[in-house]
């Protein structure tokens, strides 16, 4: 490829980027068609292009320049390139997809957080199940062995449902099953020294921590 | 001194005459229920029953407000929404009342008189007026309009609709308004007061500029409407809200109640002298899970912290409190209220925060275009009372508008927002399926959060 070329591709990648910023969808879709008009790499656009406009989105979000709107919005933007992008991924790159299944726990019903983490996730590279709101202990157990995951992510907004998150630790280890998921736990009320006291594997206070909490716990994925 | 009524108290005080002790409200939801040994789901579709719990809990622990309410979603039910109402837990929602923002003009403002279960609602308010009116005052929850809105649509479909498509959002806050003026009025017809109560307005979930052009306007109306009935009107934000408290202030609600993500004292130097403070004992962290002794020293921490606030302060929890907080806690607040005192003693508190003195300093600053609306609250159902207030009131809240600009800079902190615009396409919705679905489908959750404390007590 030429240098040109190169350039080309990597104007493209920062056009992505500022379109998920932007929250523009029309834009996004529209760079993402001349990638693949181009044939240029759709795994490179999207760690480049998409990636890193949810990284920069994310952090907006931490300085409180944006809020759950915009985060959606900026979504909705990664989301529709991703769509355009995904066919075009080289095979072998689609595959390996580390599954985390994730939901918030029996009790609650704010999910606000929960869908944060998982749109960042999902852009990150990681397949999440999203299991949803008020779930039963028992339930983040049996679908993570059922579609093989390797991790179990579980939220919670309220004091009174903590107790249910320790519970799917107590479940893993009575089954003899803790050593093959990971567990991370976040939400309003959890603090690492919780998740440090109920034997889960990590805490994150935010969407973008919790997508490096993974990375750290899993291998990095290899592609999105 | 002998001990007062909450009537009595809030007269004096009011009157700058002294008191016995501060006011109190540890904000009792269903915990009512567990007073009188029914189950939560009873409470709301028994009005004698609910009447009955809340009286109780006012008589059992002596604190300064009765708040009539048993879930958030009252009103969005009656427009339509469903509810699921566990045996002995607090409702939730279960479905909005419209599943795509194209259904917007099918929804139609409630009737409180008829519409789901606001007669209950407005009958136990009687009940407890002709119980105990005389010494206490008796409010009823009211859902803020965006809050209605959000479960009208779905949450996640209402935070998407304010930057997408605008327009369709302000119809939906509208009627969502309409709803609320209703209830309001039927309220004050009752012979209570509103108590307003807002969870989705907080900083923790849309953004001021968003609260400013969606919360603000319906909130504004809605308290215009109540002052011009000549009653006084307590707004709750839970969560973050320091960004807001100039836009809560300009809504011209009298008192603001605000959680444990608030600081107290940065709240008294920022705005205590325009408004009375009401909050923040952690309903968690310290009323469900602490203990007598650790709830003394949270409220003296508030007290330390807001007690010689310029327009006084409700002692409180931050929110609702958890359906199983301890009676001895809550006894422990009121407890450690009376041990206060009034005057407040400053001596035995903690040392006041470092905070205290500075301005904080948002990164949101008032719209020099912020309009205060000319329009009047339009109650157009049959029978519906005339707004009363004046020209003059209306000029007061525009001058008051334009005192905030003055002290502050306009920066923008949202420059690309600008770029989305009211499309009329409002392309891709609804967005099944993506990011996070569950939240349109089902449900958005139970809540409790209160409003609190409204007019003796403010
Ligand atoms: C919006 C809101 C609501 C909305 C929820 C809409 C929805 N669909 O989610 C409504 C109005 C419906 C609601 C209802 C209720 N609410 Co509410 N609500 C809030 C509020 C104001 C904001 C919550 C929010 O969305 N935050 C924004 C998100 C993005 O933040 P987050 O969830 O923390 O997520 C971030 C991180 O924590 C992290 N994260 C989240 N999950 C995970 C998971 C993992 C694995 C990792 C690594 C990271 C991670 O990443 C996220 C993104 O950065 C809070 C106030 C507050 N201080 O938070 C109260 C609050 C959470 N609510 C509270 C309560 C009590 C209730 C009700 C029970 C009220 C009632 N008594 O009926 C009901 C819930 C009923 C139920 N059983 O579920 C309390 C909880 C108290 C407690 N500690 O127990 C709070 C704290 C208010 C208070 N001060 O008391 N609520
Ligand atoms: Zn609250």
């Amino acid at each position: 490829m030429s240098n040109a070329n190169n350039n080309e591709e990597a104007q493209l990648h920062a056009a992505l980027a500022d379109d998920v910023v932007a929250m523009d969808e029309t834009n996004s879709v529209g760079h993402a068609n001349e990638i693949v008009a181009r044939q240029f790499d759709a795994y490179a656009a999207i760690d480049q292009g998409l990636v890193e406009g949810m990284n920069r989105v994310g952090k907006l979000f931490e300085q409180e320049e944006y809020f759950i709107p915009e985060l959606l919005l900026s979504s909705d933007a990664m989301y529709a390139a991703l769509d355009v992008l995904k066919p075009h991924i080289r095979r072998a790159d689609g595959d390996h997809k580390p599954k985390v299944v994730f939901g918030v726990v029996e009790g609650d019903t704010h999910d606000i957080g929960k869908n944060l983490v998982k749109i960042m996730a999902d852009s990150s590279g990681y397949e999440v199940i999203d299991l949803g709101r008020d779930v039963p202990p028992q339930k983040f157990v049996d679908e993570a062995v059922a579609v093989g995951a390797s991790c179990i992510a579980i939220s919670t907004l309220m004091t009174t449902t903590m107790d249910a998150m320790a519970e799917v630790v107590t479940i893993l280890q009575k089954l003899n099953l803790r050593e093959k998921f990971k567990v991370i736990v976040g939400g309003g009320p959890i603090s690492p020294a919780f998740a440090e006291k109920i034997g889960a594997d990590g805490y994150a206070p935010s969407a973008p921590t919790a997508v490096k909490l993974l990375n750290k716990l899993l291998a990095p994925p290899a592609s999105a | 001194m002998a001990e007062l009524t909450p009537n009595e108290r809030a007269r004096r005080l009011a009157a700058g005459a002294g008191a016995d002790r501060l006011p109190c409200v540890p904000i009792v939801g269903n915990t009512a229920a567990r007073v009188i040994g029914c189950r939560v789901r009873e409470l709301r579709y028994d009005a004698a029953l609910l009447a009955n719990a809340q009286v109780a809990a006012y008589r059992e622990f002596g604190y300064d407000n009765i708040r009539i309410f048993t879930d958030l979603y009252t009103s969005a039910e009656a427009m339509g929404a469903k509810v699921y109402a566990p045996a002995d837990e607090t409702a939730y929602l279960a479905l909005p009342a419209i599943q795509e923002p194209g259904q917007i003009d099918t929804l139609r403002p409630a009737d409180p008189q008829r519409d789901g279960i606001l007669p209950l609602q407005l009958e136990a308010l009687r009940r407890a007026l002709d119980a105990v009116g005389d010494e206490v005052p008796v409010t009823a929850a009211l859902t803020g309009p965006f809050t209605v809105a959000s479960f009208l649509v779905g949450a996640e479909t209402l935070t998407r609709l304010v930057l997408r498509a605008p327009s369709a959002a302000r119809r939906l806050c509208d009627v969502a308004l309409e709803t609320t003026l209703r209830l309001a009025a039927a309220i004050m017809d009752s012979g209570g007061t509103p108590s307003l109560t807002d969870a989705m307005s907080s900083s923790t979930v849309i953004s001021p500029r968003t609260f400013e052009q969606f919360s603000l306007p319906g909130l504004r109306t809605l308290v215009e409407y109540i002052h011009g009935r000549g009653k006084k009107v307590t707004l709750h934000i839970c969560g973050k809200t320091q960004p807001i408290w100039p836009l809560m202030v300009a809504t011209g609600a009298d008192c603001l109640s605000l959680d444990n993500d608030a600081s107290l004292a940065t709240a008294k130097t920022a705005v205590g002298d325009r408004v009375k403070l009401m909050g923040n004992v952690h309903p968690a962290a310290v009323m469900l899970q602490g203990t007598p002794l650790t709830v003394r020293a949270a409220v003296r921490e508030v007290v330390a912290a807001a007690g010689d606030s310029p327009k006084g302060l409700i002692v409180a929890s931050g929110c609702s409190l958890p359906t199983e907080t301890p009676f001895e806690n809550i006894r422990a607040m009121l407890d450690a209220v009376r041990e206060i005192g009034f005057p407040v003693n400053r001596e035995n508190l903690p040392e006041t925060h470092a905070l205290a003195g500075k301005i904080p300093n948002s990164k949101f600053q008032v719209n020099r275009n912020t309009q205060i609306p000319n329009s009047k609250p339009t109650l157009n159902y049959p029978g519906a009372p005339r707004h009363p207030f004046t020209e003059g009131e209306l000029a007061h809240a525009r001058k008051f508008a334009v005192r905030e600009e003055s002290t502050r800079t306009h920066t923008n902190p949202f420059p690309t927002c600008s770029r989305v615009s009211d499309s009329p396409s409002v392309k891709g919705w609804p967005r099944s399926g993506r990011g996070s679905s569950a939240f349109d489908a089902a449900a958005h959750e139970t809540p409790n959060h209160p409003g609190a404390a409204g007019e003796g007590a403010v």
